[in-house]
């Protein structure tokens, strides 16, 4: 029943609305995708750099959602002689008359009024067509583009501003590029230093008090390095060790002192210094409430402390060590945690502090079995 | 737009038709085009319409024009307080015939023409309005016990005047329901008053003017104007358009339910859409657009509406109100 002069227009403006349709869809896609980048250097700018393929991946079902919907919506008759009636002056006439070609005539319509009704949209047909072509695209794309350009750019930017990660952190996050984040590795749990220096301390704190007295020139010699005897320093550091709660003068620190207690002198308990008495407890000396009434008396430093110092400082200016700048987060987080190590190698000497500690009050063998039984319960537990 | 339209057919003559009675009126009521065009509608639409002016704007020059042009046989009523319902319909008188037999005989009153004017019907008594408003609803009228049909075609203007209220009587809502139409005659344009010196100094035009149609003729398009197409996206805005007025319904607009008391019934969606099919038809068209709708909205719901007090009292009138609703649906459409 309709015309096809009135199917013709209907086609050209359901190209129209469609094509009207598909630049929406684009322009949606447009803001969309600069949101999204946007999103993107936020996000890398808090969170580390963000894998290109997921941003990639996101863009493509972006437009592939909002084209291929715009696409699928094909406008129907009933929309496009809405539209034509709407913005071409089409006067109700093309709705009608889908409606009758739909439904048919109603019963009281004559035959007069619906020939009337297709002669009048056959005869308004050129004046729409007409008014179709001068009609202006309404959906421009201009400031959706320049959003999406720019915002591009700026993720970009913030993506080679951030600093690259290193190898191993690299290595570490393509196991997270699913997550879309890649996150730097947390720095090493047990590095060949630290777990040096867990090895000293275990070793020294398995050396049985027997070594100490086997070797009894080096006690109250104090830590210094340059003792003259020229004995390893790992048994210095057991004799240290099993000598922690001695009281070690400042003096028995240095060089000279040192190097005079060479000949296995017993060194002089120093004036202010309380001469610890073998109380068995275990506790640092000076702790005892009497210790403390005495005047002068302070904690006894601690005898493991100055040699992993010693050694830590020298580990530390090593030219390895200073060879990658880059690492510079790294290796504090390393020295940190190194010094976390010595912290708690330190702390557990003084846990596992002998009771013996007098200079002229030696283990009974009892004792010593006590004293040796937990020290391997602690390197066990360690 | 006029020169696309079909040129064949009974739609085609009849908006030749109504196209000249325009211009032949256009010509003796001068710069009043939309008032007649108005009036033409309602006279084709079957309704009855009420004119409301100040004394001197034409209005009985415009329904003896309107008579002359259309070929109707008029008669005119000036209403008064003490004017009687048999006044207006008529009544048995005392006959005697020749014979000497005498008879009561049935004496139609003015209501029997087919165009009336009934001037300022707001003075007459509630008791002759009611039987003039009953004679143009039922289109009959009972004398004795006997039914007098009215003529066809069959149309009411009546008039009142705004001002001087005093010792009327106001009509009520449901007789002012009757009226199809409520027209407002504005004032003319100082070059409508030139032309009315140029048209109607020295004679009544009306008196001389030659018919362009007859009572068939306005049957056949009342008849035609039936058969325009009415399509469901029209009938839909018809309805939001009454809805629209109506201040407990949903759908409403916030207009309606601010100011309006009552809004228009279901009578006013039947003189809404067969206004518009008038329109439709004297736009050459067979089929009724939402332009036609809205072009006679205002005319058919002016009177059908009432405000609250309270927006009466803060100056609201109901044209103001009703344009802003139309407003409304229009931008809803």
């Amino acid at each position: 029943m309709t015309p096809p002069d009135v199917q013709t227009l209907l086609e050209a403006v359901r190209r129209r609305l469609w094509q009207v349709q598909l630049l929406a869809a684009v322009r949606r896609a447009l803001w969309g995708t600069a949101g999204w980048m946007l999103l993107v250097a936020v996000v890398q700018l808090g969170s580390g750099p963000v894998a290109v393929g997921v941003v990639l991946f996101a863009l493509a079902v972006l437009w592939v959602a909002m084209v291929g919907w715009a696409g699928y919506r094909r406008p129907a008759d009933a929309a496009c002689a809405l539209w034509v009636d709407r913005h071409l002056g089409g006067a109700s006439a093309f709705t009608t008359l889908l409606e009758l070609d739909r439904t048919g005539p109603p019963r009281a319509a004559p035959v007069q009024a619906v020939q009337h009704l297709e002669a009048f949209a056959s005869a308004l047909v050129p004046q729409c067509r007409s008014l179709l072509a001068a009609r202006q695209n309404p959906v421009h794309l201009s400031r959706s583009f320049t959003s999406a350009l720019v915002c591009t750019g700026l993720a970009m930017l913030v993506g080679q501003m951030l600093p690259g990660p290193a190898a191993a952190p690299q290595q570490q996050g393509r196991g997270s590029v699913a997550s879309g984040i890649v996150k730097p590795a947390p720095p090493e749990a047990d590095s060949p230093e630290s777990a040096a220096l867990v090895n000293e301390i275990a070793s020294a704190l398995r050396t049985s008090p027997s070594d100490v007295a086997a070797s009894p020139e080096r006690h109250g010699a104090g830590n210094a390095p340059a003792a003259g005897t020229g004995q390893a320093n790992d048994d210095s550091q057991a004799a240290m060790a099993a000598s922690d709660a001695h009281a070690i003068s400042d003096g028995s620190r240095g060089p000279a002192s040192g190097a005079a207690s060479g000949a296995a002198v017993e060194a002089p308990p120093m004036a202010g210094a309380t001469p610890i008495a073998g109380s068995g407890s275990g506790r640092d000396a000076g702790d005892s409430r009497d210790e403390a009434a005495g005047s002068g008396a302070s904690r006894a430093v601690r005898g493991t402390i100055p040699v992993q110092r010693f050694e830590l400082a020298a580990r530390r200016s090593s030219a390895d060590r200073r060879a990658d700048t880059g690492q510079a987060a790294i290796y504090d987080e390393e020295s940190s945690k190194r010094s976390a190590v010595a912290k708690q190698g330190d702390a557990d000497p003084a846990a596992a502090t002998a009771p013996v500690a007098a200079t002229d009050s030696w283990l009974t063998s009892t004792e010593t079995t006590y004293v040796q039984a937990w020290l391997k319960a602690s390197a066990r537990q360690r | 737009m006029n020169a696309t339209l079909p040129t064949d057919g009974v739609f085609a003559d009849a908006h030749r038709q109504i196209q000249d009675l325009r211009a032949l009126l256009d010509r003796v009521i001068v710069g009043q085009s939309e008032l007649v065009s108005q009036l033409i509608t309602a006279v084709f639409a079957g309704g009855h319409v009420l004119i409301e002016g100040l004394p001197g704007l034409g209005k009985t020059h415009l329904a003896k024009a309107l008579a002359a042009a259309l070929g109707l046989h008029w008669a005119r009523v000036q209403c008064t307080p003490d004017l009687m319902p048999a006044d207006v319909t008529g009544g048995e008188i005392y006959v005697t015939a020749a014979g000497g037999a005498s008879t009561f005989e049935f004496r139609p009153g003015p209501v029997f023409a087919q165009l009336v004017l009934v001037d300022e019907i707001n003075r007459a008594t509630p008791r002759t309005q009611a039987a003039l408003l009953e004679a143009m609803q039922e289109r009959q009228v009972t004398h004795a016990g006997i039914t007098h049909r009215l003529p066809v075609p069959f149309c009411v203007l009546a008039t009142q005047n705004p001002i001087e209220l005093e010792g009327t009587y106001p009509l009520p809502e449901a007789q002012l329901d009757r009226f199809m139409f409520k027209l407002k005659v504005p004032f003319p344009t100082r070059e409508s008053l030139r032309g009315m010196l140029d048209v109607s100094l020295d004679a009544e035009p009306s008196d001389t003017l030659q018919s362009v149609a007859g009572p068939a003729d306005v049957l056949r398009i009342t008849e035609l104007c039936r058969s325009v197409l009415l399509g469901e996206r029209c009938k839909e805005a018809a309805v939001d358009l009454i809805v629209a007025t109506q201040p407990a319904v949903g759908g409403t607009s916030p207009d309606a339910r601010r100011h309006i008391r009552y809004g228009a019934s279901p009578r006013a969606l039947q003189s809404v859409v067969r206004a518009a099919r008038v329109r439709a038809l004297m736009a050459g068209r067979a089929h009724v657009d939402i332009e036609d709708l809205a072009v006679v909205a205002l005319p058919v719901l002016r009177h059908r509406i009432l405000l609250r007090l309270e927006s009466e009292l803060d100056g609201l009138d109901v044209e103001s109100t009703l344009a802003s609703i139309i407003d409304g649906w229009r931008l809803r459409l």
